[in-house]
């Protein structure tokens, strides 16, 4: 039954779900394609080193960028990609649960032998196989451009697989906050504003906040802050810390949101 | 509890401090269709979402097939057929799509009685749910609640948007349906309709149950709306034994009668009368007489 509701669910989102993970396989691919035609790394450096603050945001923190690998690195925090990695649990929490609600799906649902827990069961599995798809797209589009066009530095790729896990584990803690939010909701548009606000406030404070040294400890209470894939593609390791912050975060949202979705009142 | 085919105890839900239903208890038994008859916001649609678990009761409690149902049970939803008041369908499938989704779900699924369903009400499958008209879209409604058999089938405004050729068609598959054992619930506030098709039909009004009545003896309990023209000034019938309600507009009395005609028909055998029709009263007439006996207006 969590099979049949999953397919459903990602029959209704694919429209959205194969952009994003195009678009994450495009960046991540253009990141390294692009480093030869644009004269090399030295541009790259000159760049970095005449916009500190630019640097920072782009993980002169965790890696050096001026390697082929921390240029490719770039793709896995880079802003647009930030967004892209948020507009897919977004995308999940406004479908679902609250989304089912309204649309109506909920009851077409519930008034047969579905149990609750088999559609929140189905949100969260639709939820990671986006995560997972998306961040899968962002691996290839950086093996692929390694493929065709090797950097003068060879980039290690089991790294890069283990950094896009990390923004799996980002987007599947993000959607545990906003699947939080469906259970509890029961309008889509309400889903996506206060979705997209939480997710700014999100974003601030862990990537804009640290450029400024007073409002750098902002980035501990963010989620965007405690995800590191530079960290792993520079030393190999995942930075557990912060990596089981996000995933504490992750189940403990997803609980919150079983136990309030079990208990909700579906109203017509 | 747990004797009757269905059975609500006390069973109330408030939101705050508004009522949605309250105290409600009423008993179905096996193959009736059981109408459930008020206005809007009356608490129909409240009571129906209560029975499929879609609110979680404030007090009270309900059981279903001999067995009492708690909170969050939903493997008894497998024997019930529910088509929602405001029904709303995914708008990119097809009903083809659709039904094949239920079917998947339901899991064991007679199609040749889905097939039977689809010509008998003639729904255009082939096409997206959302280019259907409003008709098309509640028999495709109908057809989904009825796919699978369902022992209780429970429906919230049926008929509103169907063409009276299509609504009678429906009324004759819901007999059928009844005839081999099914039981229905049939909540409106379209009387006729009930009266159609309803053995038994309970009032509610402000989220309370004010009555449960016979169908056939609603209809025997001799309500009758007579109008009487008179020559000269109409005298006051209001105290005449059996007259429950009197109006007067000039010659012309309007009165609704309850129970033995007798004496009525004394007392205008001694009047001038020049004309009389009398007729059986509406449901909706004794839907009426039940809010004045309960307080309302």
């Amino acid at each position: 039954m969590t099979r049949t509701l999953t397919a459903r669910l990602l029959q209704r989102l694919w429209p959205i779900l194969l952009p994003l993970s195009a678009l994450c396989g495009g960046v991540a691919f253009l990141f390294v394609a692009l480093i030869e035609p644009m004269g090399g790394l030295g541009i790259f450096e000159t760049v970095l080193r005449m916009t500190p603050r630019i640097g920072q945001l782009l993980g002169s923190n965790e890696i050096d960028p001026t390697t082929s690998a921390g240029i490719a690195s770039i793709a896995y925090v880079h802003p647009f990609v930030a967004i892209l990695m948020a507009a897919w649990p977004l995308s999940v929490a406004a479908a679902a649960l609250g989304g089912d609600v309204e649309s109506g799906e909920a009851d077409l649902l519930l008034s047969r032998a579905v149990p609750r827990r088999a559609m929140f069961q189905a949100a969260v599995a639709t939820l990671l196989a986006g995560a997972l798809a998306m961040c899968a797209s962002l691996w290839l589009g950086t093996a692929l451009a390694q493929w065709i066009s090797p950097p003068e530095d060879p980039m290690p790729l089991g790294r890069f697989a283990a950094a896009a896990v990390v923004n799996a584990v980002l987007i599947a803690s993000t959607g545990g906050v906003l699947l939080l939010l469906s259970a509890g909701s029961s309008e889509r548009g309400r889903i996506l504003a206060t979705g997209a606000g939480l997710w700014l406030l999100n974003f601030f404070a862990g990537v804009v906040a640290p450029l400024f040294p007073s409002l750098a400890f902002l980035r501990l209470y963010s989620l965007q802050g405690h995800a590191r894939p530079q960290a792993v593609i520079a030393s190999g390791q995942i930075p557990w810390p912060d990596t089981g912050i996000l995933l504490t975060v992750g189940v403990a949202g997803l609980s919150a949101a079983a136990l309030v979705w079990s208990r909700r009142d579906v109203r017509s | 509890m747990a004797s009757a085919f269905m059975q609500t105890s006390a069973l109330t839900k408030r939101y705050g401090t508004t009522v949605g239903i309250e105290d409600l208890s009423l008993s179905l038994q096996a193959g009736e269709v059981f109408g459930f008859l008020g206005p809007n916001g009356a608490g129909k649609t409240t009571t129906i979402r209560l029975l499929l678990g879609f609110l979680r009761p404030t007090s009270g409690g309900f059981s279903m097939f001999g067995q009492d149902i708690a909170w969050g049970d939903w493997r008894h939803r497998a024997r019930i057929g529910f088509l929602p008041g405001d029904l709303r369908l995914p708008r990119r499938l097809t009903g083809h799509q659709l039904l094949g989704l239920l079917g998947r779900l339901h899991g064991q699924i007679n199609w040749s009685w889905v097939a039977h369903l689809v010509e008998r009400l003639e729904v255009p499958l082939g096409h997206r749910i959302r280019t259907l008209s409003r008709g098309n879209l509640q028999k495709l409604g109908l057809i989904q609640a009825l796919m699978h058999r369902p022992e209780l089938i429970i429906l919230d405004e049926p008929t509103t948007a169907l063409d009276p050729l299509v609504q009678r068609t429906a009324l004759e598959v819901l007999r059928e349906l009844r005839d081999q054992g099914a039981t229905v619930f049939f909540s409106s506030h379209h009387i006729d309709e009930v009266e159609k098709i309803c053995d038994r039909v309970a009032f509610v009004r402000g989220g309370r149950l004010v009555g449960v009545e016979e169908i056939a003896d609603l209809r025997s309990h001799l309500l009758a709306r007579v109008e009487v023209r008179v020559t000269g000034e109409a005298p006051d019938l209001s105290s005449v034994e059996g007259v429950i309600r009197f109006e007067q507009r000039g010659e012309t009395l309007a009165l609704m009668v309850r129970g033995r005609p007798a004496p009525l028909l004394a007392r205008l055998a001694a009047l001038p009368v020049e004309e009389i029709t009398w007729q059986a009263a509406r449901l909706e007439d004794h839907f009426f007489t039940y809010y004045e006996r309960a307080g309302e207006p």
